[in-house]
């Protein structure tokens, strides 16, 4: 019964839901928008399992004083900390909260972001080397479409942007769409998979 | 290894990543502080864009809606084209809206009106107007009720006024009018726009996204589904250049003095254009073509790396044929 | 990084280092009075109908850190409400010396959001007038009621079912309200009354918060004023046709005013009309003194209008009215059977007028907007332009169609033949012989086009070039000779193919021209014949049975060739707001509501009651009220009362008449069951509503229009007798089109067909492979190394990271993640592997952990299974990736897994994994991300190899036929886009055109 019950939800509502993508019918469209007054409703409570979470790993880890528990009590102090924050002053623009996040998520994510750029040329370093006729093919076009997208593309030749520009929407794009079709066709058969019950992992466990 | 001497390119193969990392890093700061003139190339998407909101120039039945969708950490390359396409529709007296649906967008939105404003009487609710910030949840609802009637989706403005009444509304009333959004985000946040309002409605949707997901956005240019797009720090510095060479555009009248004379847009001129970087005396307004130097650098450099390492390949790989 | 005393030490230091940070400055403490708005004024707005006021005062300076600036209302100076917000950026300040904030037309009052009680607003000394917004408090809201309008927006099932029938006994007078609670609305909106005193304030928040003391409240009222001066009016006299057309431009703000009119006015006569727009102008300066200053008198003098009235319509706000009329003269007469009523007087006006068409010149005519307060302002005086109606332009005939594949919202309104126009064009290379020449084309559904034939000529009428369009790309290329001049002007002929006949005479022409500016060939004008296409535009009117103006739906370019008119489903009822009752915690409102209106005389409506014995009642009052007023018709003594008394009577008779006679009302009447009578004249209602008559107008802005009849639909039985309920709409389905609810998208059948083949061919495999036919599936490096990363880890003693992707659970590919995950545990758990699961979404939480745990029970080591394994770590992007490779770093983990969707993250992950020198299978469907990893990861599944991972692993037969079935359905779509593009560049684009485009 564990089982049998959610797995009767989803085959309900999941051929429901692939009759409304070819039902316009006013019917159908109220049914979805009733739905997702629900998805509303329900979706906060998922932030409960969040926080349960995270308060359980770290304060097992602080309790059990495992190596570096000391990140965990930070971790629990920033958890604590800025929730009462927005609590008492709100999350107005002005309060303590607003300029936590301001100074300090809004850099760290910034900062974040920004390794890529260093990470990127490694990797590109570390990547490109004409190992074989196919990596060369791709050593070569990755550096025309470095230089395509430079100024100084142009002026070593008038024939490096357009070529970059090229590669880009022939042979780039003739492969995101071969991608795209398999992950397409991918996805519709895990859905489809789901929908019979035949995919059940998602329930917790093995078949 | 059996040889203990251990050659350069040897040494290059198995080069730290730290040096790399220090590397890219002066490659970057370094153009920043000494600036030099680089040419930007043009490219089709860009232009598209400038043609499409050259288009509605000095009407008033059409306008331009900017949709902010990114937070602080990728505004270095968003935030430059952000100001052209403003300084676009200012300079050529195009209406444009503003809005955004993220709460962390809000900042750099009235961050980049001020920049763009400045050295233009323009006046919010007769020649823009900042819809300001709008919750996430009600972005679909409104997004389909702005095909409808736009002042009745967004109700209020960020001054508070009610957007009904403002003279900037005279004549738009959905889609029809407000024909171009250009949404700017480091996500696929701007697909939605061409699932709901270019699909169901027919309005124009471009682009505005970081380099990392412009290699994502091709298929849609080739499909015709995006109008245009801004690709990066280059998309942002081609716009740049598109403005001040057909927009900002100054000539002398016969009593020799300079005045502006915007030009519509033209392959053959751009081909032509050459702009000094010292010539422009705002630095807002070549932010992203100083970047682009900085780009053009660290792109060099990558790309001696990968020509050391695969000089160092080779090497290596000679001498192991030889060895066996 | 290990961390010890000293370390933790730095970082509190540096969290309390963080907290100085925060701008103190504003905290400290200031001079308060330094923080008082200076200069505030209350204004009325002109040119509206007495409900807006504007604020106005002089922003603080910059260095003040003012954050946002509050204000205030109220009906006296002792308790104003916040009512609203301008937030300013701190950095910049407000650059302008003055701050405005509109208090006008309808907006928020009050809804279920609002606080329960009334609270004072923060910061403020004690014994201050200010509070935070109108509490949901009745006792409190109830008594302001009567200083505003409000009007309560109320959903139809809780205004039908949800309202209490609420007796208010007054004056003997017993009056019958429908009584709702205040969740009952989706909101309240206000309106300011005109004429009443109202208050406002202003507070500074600076950016840490701090309320500052407010300003000295200063007081506003509203006033009715004139309305705005229409700034266009065309007056055109088609001689042939004997008509006289006119169109005019509306103001911005149109919610007052209530009829606009045309008058008719001898050039002679022009000076008395000067006087009489000084005298109107006079009267409105007068009245507004007189409320200010109750000793100063109405003007006696009383001057008449010289013009007369030729035209007068409804404004049928809040819809855009229409904006062109034709009037045809009769007999040298301007002349209509019934006079025009004014509602606000009660007078009609005859409209008779003689006019001289041989002396149109010596005729002026005027557009007036005339308002709620019988105020009217007059346009300029506008002279005729005299021409014969083959001057005008044609109109082509229109059609009116549901749109296929919706929910039943828009209706489609199709005109003309197709049109094609260049739009732009750039040379393609340095000589300047190739061309590329953009185009546009616009059709209806009534029009397929097939094929769009370009011929282009040189300035001396040689053909260049002939091009079929049969796949239509917004493209052609064109050659030019080489020799030719290239500044030269091409000339353009564009015909078309369609589905059906076009007609040989069909010819589109435009030209493109060297224009010196670009550099470049610049499109022209287009022309259709002699038809500057341009020139022209559409407006598409509609009316309903519920009004009887028509509106404008849309104006459209004169290129367009169809609109989709949206006709929203309208759930909500508007009602006013102006009594509650306090015990039972009831806001009131009329209970009776409008259904339709007579199909005859549409300005009379047709009202029911939500209460069917209110109905009952009303009826035995108005019989009442005529035996009374005949009762007394004898004592009445001048004639003017006589008539007042008859008139009334008449009222009377025709509302009962109405009431007992009309179809739709005589059904409801007889509907015994409350609940179905409701539901009945709901749905009379909505039809009365959505269901609408159209016609078309082309027009070149300035009065020269053609105007087309109303689309009837030949086709169409009349009304079926079986479908009684459209009897009661006359003309239903022939005038008047109602958009039906599509119950199949026909646009999706294409992809019904593919997902009932692939069902089918899932089920056809799967058979097969139960029958233990053997199906070769491609080996995969990836999920081959699997049990080789796990082994490696459990070597090493070290554990394993596994990553199931950083989007929610409704991710198709997270789930795919989490089917591999169920594996990769299980083959740990049997190794005695710690497994590693971060997780970025609530969701996706609690199922990884249940994965996992029931991968431990199958692996029989139950007790090995730590829950605190499986964790969450953050929403945010970026921190997610710190927290992870935080984890990498310090674990040391051997074998890191990546399965499911990634974005700019990514590279994040495994650059730093593969520093660890961990061993990393990664897969994803998120294409940007794939060459991250492939450079970065050791195996990696790309896109479909992700979903095929579970079923390769579990290598049973149920999902190893839904596996194969992938594979015949891609040799079904690759055969469609090879047949596709071998057809279609042979000119066959029917395949093609059988996809849907999106």
């Amino acid at each position: 019964m564990k089982r049998q019950i959610p797995l009767l939800i989803v085959i309900v509502l999941g051929f429901i839901f692939a009759i409304h993508t070819f039902v316009p019918h006013k019917v159908s469209s109220d049914f979805f928008d009733w739905y997702q007054t629900w998805i509303k409703a329900i979706s906060p409570f998922m932030v409960l399992l969040g926080i349960m979470s995270l308060t359980m790993v770290h304060s097992t880890k602080i309790k059990r004083k495992v190596p570096n528990w000391q990140y965990s009590v930070v971790t629990m102090l920033a958890l604590v900390g800025t929730g009462a924050i927005g609590f008492i002053w709100g999350t107005q623009e002005g309060t303590p909260f607003m300029w936590l996040f301001k100074n300090v998520q809004m850099p760290m994510g910034a900062t974040m972001f920004s390794l890529l750029a260093f990470y990127i040329a490694s990797a590109a370093y570390k990547a490109f080397r004409a190992r074989s006729a196919e990596a060369t093919v791709l050593l070569i076009a990755a550096m025309i479409v470095m230089l395509g997208q430079v100024p100084i593309g142009i002026k070593i030749s008038k024939w490096i942007p357009e070529i970059s520009s090229w590669i880009l929407n022939v042979p780039n794009l003739a492969a995101k769409r071969g991608i795209a079709l398999g992950v397409g066709l991918g996805m519709t058969a895990t859905s489809l998979k789901i929908l019979l019950g035949i995919e059940r992992t998602y329930l917790g466990g093995g078949d | 290894m059996a040889e203990k001497k251990i050659s350069f390119y040897e040494r290059m193969q198995a080069l730290d990543r730290r040096y790399i990392f220090l590397v890219v890093a002066l490659a970057i700061i370094i153009p920043f502080l000494i600036p030099f003139n680089s040419k930007t190339y043009v490219t089709e998407p860009s232009e598209n864009i400038y043609k499409k909101i050259d288009s509605f120039a000095g009407r008033k039945d059409r306008a331009v809606l900017l949709s902010f969708t990114h937070d602080a950490s990728t505004m270095a390359e968003l935030f430059p084209m952000e100001v052209a396409i403003l300084r676009h529709c200012f300079e050529r007296n195009i209406p444009v809206f503003t809005i955004c649906f993220l709460p962390q967008a809000k900042p750099l939105m009235d961050y980049a009106l001020q920049v763009a404003k400045e050295g233009y009487e323009v006046q919010s609710g007769i020649d823009y107007v900042n819809f300001g910030y709008k919750p996430w949840a009600i972005f679909v609802p409104l997004l389909l009720k702005m095909g409808d009637d736009i002042a009745d989706a967004v109700e209020t403005d960020d001054e508070g006024r009610i957007v009904k009444n403002l003279e900037i509304m005279k004549e738009i009333k959905n889609y029809n009018e407000m024909n171009l959004i250009v949404d700017f985000s480091g996500s696929a946040a701007g697909l939605r726009w061409i699932t709901y309002a270019r699909a169901k409605f027919g309005a124009n949707v471009a682009l505005g996204v970081t380099a990392v997901m412009a290699a994502d956005n091709y298929i849609y240019l080739q499909s015709g589904q995006l109008t245009g797009m801004l690709g990066g720090l280059k998309g942002a510095a081609e716009y740049e250049k598109l403005v001040d060479v057909f927009a900002t555009y100054k000539e002398l009248d016969e009593n020799g003095i300079l005045k502006p004379a915007p030009r519509e847009f033209s392959k053959e001129i751009i081909k032509e254009s050459w702009i000094k970087m010292s010539d422009i005396k705002n630095r807002q307004h070549k932010t992203a073509r100083i970047g682009m130097n900085a780009q053009t650098v660290a792109h060099i450099m990558i790309i001696v790396f990968i020509v050391l390492g695969n000089i160092g390949y080779f090497v290596s790989k000679r001498k192991t044929k030889k060895v066996s | 990084m290990k961390l010890n005393c000293a370390k933790s030490g730095f970082f509190l230091l540096l969290l309390t280092f963080c907290l100085f940070l925060l701008p103190q400055n504003s905290r400290a403490a200031v001079d308060e009075s330094e923080f008082i708005i200076q200069n505030l004024q209350v204004q009325d707005i002109p040119d509206d109908d007495g409900s807006g006021l504007v604020v106005s005062w002089k922003p603080l300076p910059k260095e003040k850190r003012i954050i946002e600036y509050r204000i205030y209302r109220g009906i006296t100076k002792d308790s104003l409400f916040f009512i609203g917000k301008i937030d300013v950026n701190v950095k910049t300040g407000v650059l302008g010396d003055e701050m405005y904030f509109y208090d006008t037309d309808f907006n928020y009052w009050l809804d279920t959001q609002a606080r329960g009680h009334l609270r004072k607003e923060k910061g403020q000394k004690k014994g201050s007038p200010l509070y935070r917004r109108y509490p949901r408090d009745i006792k409190i809201v109830g008594p302001l009621l009567q200083h505003y309008d409000i009007l309560g927006v109320i959903h139809e099932k809780d205004y039908y079912y949800h309202s209490r029938k609420i007796e208010v006994i007054a004056d003997e007078d017993t009056t019958v309200y429908a009584g709702l609670k205040l969740r009952e609305f989706d909101q309240m909106a206000k309106k300011l009354l005109p004429d009443h005193e109202y208050y406002y304030t202003i507070v500074a928040v600076n950016e840490a918060r701090r309320y500052f003391p407010h300003a000295e409240p200063a007081i506003g009222i509203p006033r009715e004023n004139s309305p705005e001066k229409t700034q266009e009016f065309y007056a055109v006299y088609a001689q042939d046709i004997n008509r006289l057309q006119f169109e005019w431009s509306l103001p911005i703000f149109t919610d007052d005013i209530y009829y606009h009119r045309v008058y008719i006015l001898e050039k002679k006569d022009l000076d008395k009309f000067s006087k009489y727009i000084e005298y109107i102008e006079e009267v409105e300066f007068n009245d507004m003194a007189m409320k200010k200053d109750s000793t100063i008198v109405a003007l006696d003098k009383v001057i008449e209008n010289p013009a007369q009235m030729i035209y007068q319509r409804y404004s049928s706000y809040p819809w855009t009215p229409s904006k062109t009329v034709y009037i045809n003269i009769v007999d040298g007469k301007v002349s209509r059977d019934k006079p025009y009523p004014n509602i606000f007087t009660g007078e009609e006006r005859d409209v008779n007028v003689d006019l001289d068409v041989n002396k149109i010149e010596d005729y002026y005519f005027v557009f007036s907007l005339y308002d709620h307060a019988q105020y009217e302002t007059f346009s300029e005086v506008s002279s005729v332009d005299i021409l014969n109606s083959s001057e005008l332009p044609k109109i082509p005939p229109f059609k009116i169609k549901d749109r296929e594949d919706d929910k039943g919202d828009y209706n489609n309104v199709m005109w003309g033949k197709p049109i094609v126009y260049l739009t732009n064009s750039t040379y393609l290379n340095e000589s300047k012989t190739k061309l590329l020449v953009n185009y546009e084309y616009k059709t209806n559904k009534d029009y397929k086009i097939r094929n769009i034939f370009f011929k282009v000529f040189d300035e001396s009428g040689n053909e260049i070039a002939k091009i079929n369009e049969f796949y239509q790309d917004k493209k052609i290329k064109i050659k030019l000779p080489e020799d030719s001049d290239k500044t030269q002007t091409l000339f353009f002929e564009m015909t078309f193919k369609c589905n059906k006949d076009i007609g040989d005479d069909y010819i589109l022409t435009q030209t493109l021209a060297f224009d010196e500016q670009t550099k470049s060939l610049y499109p022209s004008e287009i022309f259709l014949g002699d038809e500057d296409l341009l020139k022209y535009s559409y407006y598409i009117y509609k009316h309903n049975y519920y009004d009887e103006e028509w509106r404008i739906s849309k104006k459209v370019a004169g290129t367009q060739r169809e609109i989709f008119d949206n006709i929203r489903y309208l759930n909500s009822h508007f009602k006013l707001v102006k009594h509650y009752d306090i015990e039972k915690g009831l806001f009131l409102v009329r209970p009776s509501f409008s259904v339709s209106h007579l199909e005859d005389e549409m300005d009379k409506s047709v009202s029911s009651n939500l209460f069917s014995s209110e109905v009952e009642n009303t009826l035995k009052t108005y019989k009442e009220e005529i035996a009374k007023i005949t009762a007394s018709k004898d004592t009445l003594e001048t004639e003017e009362e006589i008539k007042n008394a008859d008139d009334a009577i008449k009222d009377y008779e025709e509302q009962i008449a109405i009431m007992t006679t009309n179809p739709i009302l005589k059904k409801a009447a007889s509907i015994k069951n409350p609940k179905k009578r409701i539901k009945f004249l709901d749905k009379a209602r909505h039809y009365a509503k959505n269901t609408f008559v159209y016609k078309i107008v082309k027009t070149d802005g300035k009065g020269h229009f053609s105007e087309s009849e109303i689309y009837i639909r030949e086709d169409i039985k009349p009304t079926d007798e079986k479908d009684k309920f459209f009897a009661y709409f006359l003309g239903f389905g022939k005038t008047h089109f109602h958009p039906r609810s599509n119950w199949f998208n026909k646009k999706m059948l294409p992809a019904l067909i593919t997902s009932l083949i692939f069902g089918l061919l899932v089920f056809a495999l799967i058979k097969k492979a139960k029958q233990g036919k053997d199906l070769f599936i491609r080996p995969i490096a990836g999920i081959q190394e699997i049990d080789n990363a796990i082994g490696r880890a459990t070597e090493m003693g070290k554990p394993i990271l596994f990553v199931p992707g950083t989007s929610g659970i409704g991710d198709v590919a997270t789930l795919a993640g989490l089917a591999i995950l169920g594996k990769v545990a299980k083959k740990a758990a049997e190794y005695d592997t710690k497994i590693l699961v971060p997780c970025r979404d609530y969701l996706v939480l609690p199922i990884a952990q249940e994965i996992v745990k029931e991968a431990h029970f199958e692996a029989g080591r139950p007790d090995t299974y730590d829950k605190g394994s499986v964790f969450f770590i953050t929403t945010a992007q970026f921190a997610f990736v710190a927290g992870v490779n935080g984890i990498m770093v310090r674990e040391k983990t051997a074998t890191n897994f990546y399965m499911g969707m990634f974005w700019a993250e990514a590279l994040l992950m495994t650059e730093t994994g593969a520093s660890t020198g961990a061993i990393q299978i990664s897969g994803t469907d998120a294409v940007t991300q794939i060459p991250f990893f492939i450079t970065t990861c050791d195996y990696t599944l790309i896109g479909e190899e992700l979903y095929a991972a579970s079923a390769y692993l579990a290598r049973e037969p149920l999902q190893l036929g839904t596996l194969k079935a992938v594979d015949y359905l891609k040799v079904l779509i690759l055969f469609f886009i090879i047949t596709g593009t071998i057809l279609s560049s042979t000119h066959l684009t029917f395949l093609i055109n059988a996809f849907p485009e999106k």
